[in-house]
């Protein structure tokens, strides 16, 4: 995935939360997913209409919980493999990279 | 509820929360096409059923092959759009086809298996995912009723729902349903009507049955043994859930009790709940699940070879909740 290419969940994927803490519902396949109150913070972004980029994530994950980059980046970029790899996250649409 | 007959002398009305089912068709077919559903069955009184459900059973006109005995795929259920809404096909046994507000029509194979297979990987699957669009939502949770309110406890199979129920009616709770029940209300009011079940117990639970009652013959495919004295009687109405009780089997006395929050506990039930087959129903029950623990508290419950200890712990911690 490219550094400005926006991101999103998959169609396929339907969220709950709670406790701060969220399960992703692969709506194909049934699995269910836990994640943890980083991990929601991340997906609230995803679920968003516009999505976010890899750097937007990393930005908000530093504010939400007063970290800095160097510890957040690694966080995220494993949450992003761990839900591309779980079907989870929406192909990127054509010309989406802004 | 309003006492109602079915339309037809040679159908049979299901009660399912407030929901009623009209069964038609072949009545030779009834017994092999509800099968546990029969539990359900609602006393025949007076009245027109007038807006029930209806489920029409009949022979399908030829057989297809099912899967080899034993293969991975024997229990397999598809579900897959028809012409007029949904299907549910189980090869070598029979399908389902439904509309959004139409009835239900069922086929048995000529070839299907006796028993409960047709019911258990058709009509109940069918009828569980008609129902989920108008907000009855089927549960695999024991539930228990005590000091305290009547409790769910989800589990899959193997997971220690009849252990930890049948731990809890020698304390005294009463047994409301071993193995099902179906969710209705909203999430803040949340009910479970009860489907009454005779227990099914292994190696494990053996020693919680009462003295004079014993299982009946051990199903080879689940090792699990019937105990048909111990059913519990049906429920004129759903009952208010107070909380959720998650077992976790261990060695030892068990016993310990402590609040269960977060993912993890919102992932154990709603995977009791949820069945992805509609991806609106299976939505819309997720978020359900997801509101109703926002609602009610849930606890991990430790259960051992100590029922005295889990049901003190248990009034512990629900009496501090």
């Amino acid at each position: 995935m490219s550094a400005s290419e926006r991101l999103a969940l998959a169609a396929d994927a339907s969220v709950a939360r709670l406790d701060g803490e969220a399960v992703v519902l692969h709506l194909r396949t049934g699995r269910f997913f836990t994640v943890n109150a980083c991990g929601s913070t991340i997906l609230a972004a995803l679920e968003s209409a516009s999505g976010a980029t890899r750097a937007e994530l990393v930005e908000r994950v530093c504010t939400t919980f007063a970290v800095d980059a160097a510890r957040a980046t690694p966080d995220v970029d494993a949450f992003l493999d761990q839900l591309e790899r779980g079907g989870l996250l929406a192909a990127p649409r054509p010309g989406s990279a802004s | 509820m309003s006492e109602t007959r079915p339309s037809r002398p040679d159908a049979r009305t299901l009660r399912i929360a407030d929901r009623l089912v009209e069964v038609g068709g072949e009545p030779g077919l009834f017994a092999r096409a509800l099968g546990p559903l029969a539990a359900l069955i609602a006393p025949a009184a007076r009245g027109e059923p007038g807006g029930a459900l209806a489920l029409h059973v009949v022979r399908a006109a030829r057989s297809t092959p099912g899967p080899p005995p034993g293969s991975a795929r024997e229990d397999a259920v598809v579900f897959e759009p028809a012409a007029d809404g949904v299907r549910v096909r189980a090869a070598g046994v029979g399908c389902a086809t439904w509309s959004a507000s139409g009835p239900i029509s069922l086929e048995i194979e000529p070839d299907a298996p006796d028993g409960d297979a047709f019911a258990e990987r058709v009509t109940i699957p069918a009828l569980a995912e008609r129902l989920r669009g108008e907000g009855i939502r089927l549960i695999h949770a024991a539930v228990a009723s005590g000091p305290f309110g009547a409790h769910l406890v989800p589990a899959r199979g193997g997971g220690g729902k009849t252990t930890l129920a049948l731990s809890l009616r020698r304390a005294g709770w009463r047994l409301l349903a071993d193995d099902r029940g179906w969710l209705v209300g909203s999430p803040g009011r949340a009910q479970v009507d009860p489907w009454p079940e005779a227990p099914r117990v292994g190696d494990r639970s053996l020693f919680l049955l009462p003295r004079g009652v014993a299982a009946g013959p051990r199903d080879e495919r689940t090792g699990k043994a019937p105990v048909p004295a111990l059913t519990p009687p049906r429920l004129d109405a759903p009952v208010g859930i107070a909380g959720v009780l998650l077992p976790r089997l261990v060695d030892g006395p068990g016993g310990l009790v402590e609040p269960a929050r977060g993912a993890r506990t919102l992932a154990a039930v709603a995977a009791q709940a949820v069945v992805a087959t509609s991806p609106a129903s299976a939505r819309a029950s997720l978020v359900f699940v997801a509101a109703l623990l926002a609602h009610v508290p849930a606890f991990d419950v430790e259960v051992g070879d100590d029922p005295d200890r889990l049901a003190h712990g248990l009034s512990r911690a629900l009496g501090g909740a």
